[in-house]
């Protein structure tokens, strides 16, 4: 099984883009978020610094979505 | 002038190769820009589109095979090079477009190329493979500037440092450090601080460059004012006058 994720996302037009091009099917979107940046500057894992933050909710929830892709 | 421009995956290595090399090329001097990637897209941050830039992924075993058999760097060239749009600008503030410039883009491996006779007048903005494993299999080859790209991230200044360290092996000219998204001052200092007594070239965070990105067009076309493309065409004066 291979399966597309769109990280940095800012809408579902890349998500779009991205099953597009590569002919994927996309099963999730990480979304562009600023607390990634901060987690990146301060040399910590965004899981520490902000575990409620946009992009680790969506990555948290890669794992329904690759379950339910499973054959 | 051989250019190798390095850093870390992800730090804006290409569209500051692509900046760089046709910010060059709108002088009138012959430039060549290399796209050393296993998985290259300098082609689409120079304008050259998908189609022309998919056509480059299949000549790396080509170009493997043309340092085998072609007598010069120049039919190297010739043979595998595609050309990237772009024009000089207008002179006296004529309307008229200016005259067209010729910047091939082509693939290969800096440490098969790069050791090749180059002629003198000719740059190469080598975009090199992110990492510093191309550095270190460079062996004795030489190049005369080293532009090190880095974000103001820990992960990112890290590899920065260590290419910064490892370029001087490899070059007695310039190294010359791009610090890109760059949002405020504590990012700045951050930079500065991390890489003190280099020659830092500040670039800001610029939503003109993801969006670029997305529309498969050079920075240099979509938005040749927006800060930070104005910011990297900073570069090739910095590498001149270093």
């Amino acid at each position: 099984m291979v399966v597309a994720i769109a990280n940095k996302a800012l809408d579902s037009g890349d998500a779009e883009q991205l099953a597009r091009f590569s002919g994927l099917r996309v099963v999730g979107l990480v979304p562009r978020d600023p607390a990634l940046a901060a987690a990146e500057r301060a040399g910590v894992p965004l899981l520490d610094l902000s575990p409620a933050s946009p992009a680790v909710e969506a990555v948290g929830s890669l794992l329904g979505a690759l379950t339910k892709e499973a054959p | 002038m051989k250019i190798a421009v390095v850093g870390k995956g992800g730090a804006g290595k290409t569209t500051t190769a692509a900046v760089l090399a046709r910010t060059l090329a709108r002088t009138g001097q012959p430039v060549v820009a290399l796209d050393c990637d296993t998985n290259p897209n300098l082609g689409l941050s120079l304008g050259v589109g998908m189609d022309a830039t998919e056509a480059l992924l299949s000549l790396r075993d080509g170009v493997g095979d043309g340092v085998e058999h072609a007598r010069s760097w120049d039919d190297i060239v010739a043979r595998f090079g595609v050309d990237a749009p772009g024009r000089r600008p207008p002179r006296h503030g004529l309307q008229d477009r200016g005259p067209r410039f010729r910047l091939p883009v082509m693939r290969g491996l800096p440490e098969q190329l790069l050791g090749l006779d180059i002629a003198e007048d000719t740059t190469v903005v080598a975009d090199f493979e992110a990492g510093i494993g191309t550095l270190t299999r460079l062996g004795e080859t030489k190049v005369d500037a080293v532009v090190v790209v880095t974000d103001p991230t820990v992960k990112s200044l890290e590899v920065a440092s260590r290419a910064a360290r490892l370029a001087e092996e490899h070059t007695a000219g310039p190294i010359v450090i791009v610090a890109n998204r760059v949002l405020d001052e504590a990012d700045r200092d951050t930079v500065e601080r991390t890489l003190s007594g280099r020659t830092v070239l500040v670039i800001p965070e610029d939503d003109a460059i993801p969006a670029a990105d997305r529309a498969d067009t050079a920075p240099l076309d979509a938005s040749p004012d927006s800060p930070a493309v104005r910011a990297l065409t900073g570069l090739a004066p910095l590498l001149a006058g270093s």
